[in-house]
């Protein structure tokens, strides 16, 4: 069983999105990190850059598998969580708090309105 | 789906269970395979690998048997000893590679799972009657224990049974009763045996390595290991069109028997003219390349990925490729294409680990 916090939101790519004010933290589900194994590599290709939603905005690598990462809302990406270039491993052990990916500056908050609560993300996986 | 007499022993671990050659095999347990493989590097570790094909070769003419199939010189093959070594049919198609094991009087081969079968037809088709083939896969288990401090816990567990035993030796001891044969040799690239014992006995010595703090490992740290030891993995750095010379196994070309089905052939000028050759890849950009990625020098293919990995122990993303010999020039710079961006690696000598000997 996956753990999946109420309080936050998530797309049907399993990313999770925690809204605070009109900035949007992003990372991967338990359950992605679970499938995907020992990450290596998290590759974030657009910091500063508007995104719109579900466009990619990098990769995430584990030993056996690679995966794009979509973000889950339209914005610019404002920050990257620097410490996953030494510690990649941080999405594997605490996906939800130290293994936060980036931050976005939301455009359109409408966006959130076609992401899924914890339940209904709970009947996809 | 085939499975091991472990099976019930993975899930009850949490192992991922995936399918490896037909069998439901774990890939990981919990851990990971990156600290499953730290663990095999550190201290110890033990995998299950019982579905890898066990076949006794038995009956008066089975020395020459071995002698007409195997590219060995058997005469050094000394009764308890093991050898590594390929299985070429006439077709000088590499069927397999395998290790031999020489008992008083009969042979035992390890050999790949995925295999088996073709293995046996084909010896079948080339034996006589004198020769008898017993695929004892499924009558038995099989684990490899591997690490610095496995050959000391396996022997406490059996009673001072391998004090004696050295690399490639193997020999048949009692633990609580049991008969237990017992190999030092491995996959990993570390020190530690590999075990063969009746299905009964199975669960017993499972409980008594974990009890002895042996973690259990998956597949996916074994191939780990494997390719920071530069070893060969069938269906990877080794197919059926394989130059062996150009896979680096020109030293296990040792038969200078006329009775070898393949004595011309291991003998011959053609097989020396290989126009590739295995080497090690130390990516230095992020990303792991993977199997049948192009390796590039300058805008030129030179050749491609056999395994990759990302390297626990040297903290870098590694490959083993086949490339062009001209070009197989240590420290030179290639660039590998992974997906849609090419990623710098440093040609390396293997392999990319060597453990210190004590």
């Amino acid at each position: 069983m996956s753990e999946i916090p109420n309080n936050l939101k998530y797309s049907k790519d399993h990313e999770w999105v925690n809204i605070e004010d009109n900035i949007a933290t992003i990372g991967i589900t338990l359950h992605a990190a679970e499938s995907l194994g020992d990450i290596v590599y998290v590759d974030v290709s657009s910091l500063n850059q508007e995104l719109k939603q579900f466009d990619k905005f990098g990769e995430i690598e584990s030993v056996k598998a690679v995966s794009d990462l979509f973000v889950p809302v339209s914005g610019k990406i404002v920050e990257v969580n620097e410490e996953l270039e030494s510690n990649p491993e941080y999405v594997n052990d605490d996906c939800y708090e130290k293994g936060w990916i980036i931050k976005v500056e939301i455009t359109n908050l409408n966006d959130l309105t076609t992401l899924l609560d914890s339940s209904e993300y709970e009947k996809i996986i | 789906m085939s499975k091991t007499i472990f099976y019930e022993k993975h899930l009850d671990n949490n192992a991922k269970i995936v399918d490896f050659a037909g069998w439901d095999m774990p890939i990981n347990y919990p851990l990971g395979i990156i600290k499953e493989a730290n663990t095999v590097r550190n201290s110890s570790g033990f995998f299950d690998v019982s579905h890898m094909g066990r076949v006794e070769i038995k009956g008066n003419n089975a020395e020459n048997f071995i002698n007409k199939i195997l590219p060995i010189n058997i005469n050094s093959l000394k009764i308890g000893s093991a050898k590594y070594t390929l299985l070429i049919n006439e077709q000088k198609e590499i069927i397999d590679d395998l290790i031999i094991y020489r008992f008083s009087d009969y042979f035992l081969l390890i050999i790949n799972a995925s295999n088996t079968d073709e293995d046996i037809n084909w010896m079948q088709s080339v034996k006589d009657k004198e020769v008898e083939i017993n695929n004892i896969t499924s009558e038995t288990g099989m684990l490899a224990i591997q690490g610095p401090d496995a050959i000391k816990i396996f022997n406490s567990i059996s009673k001072n049974g391998i004090e004696d035993l050295g690399r490639y030796k193997f020999k048949n001891i009692l633990i609580e009763n049991n008969d237990v044969f017992v190999a030092r040799t491995g996959y990993t690239g570390e020190d530690g045996v590999e075990i063969i014992f009746n299905l009964e006995f199975a669960f017993k010595i499972w409980e008594l390595l974990i009890n002895n703090n042996v973690t259990p490992c998956g597949l996916g740290a074994r191939d780990l290991l494997r390719i920071e030891a530069g070893l060969h993995l069938y269906g990877h750095e080794i197919t059926k069109k394989s130059n062996p010379i150009d896979i680096g196994l020109k030293r296990i070309l040792e038969s200078e028997s006329s009775e070898y089905i393949n004595n011309n052939y291991i003998h011959s000028e053609n097989i020396r003219k290989g126009l590739f050759s295995m080497t090690g890849l130390l990516v230095t950009d992020r990303g792991i390349a993977r199997e049948e990625n192009e390796i590039y020098y300058k805008d030129l293919v030179i050749g491609k990925v056999t395994s990759g990995t990302y390297s626990s122990t040297l903290k870098s993303s590694i490959a083993i490729g086949m490339i062009k010999k001209d070009f197989n020039i240590i420290n030179n710079t290639v660039r590998i294409k992974v997906r849609d961006k090419f990623l710098n690696a440093t040609i390396t000598k293997l392999p990319f680990y060597k453990r210190s000997k004590k």
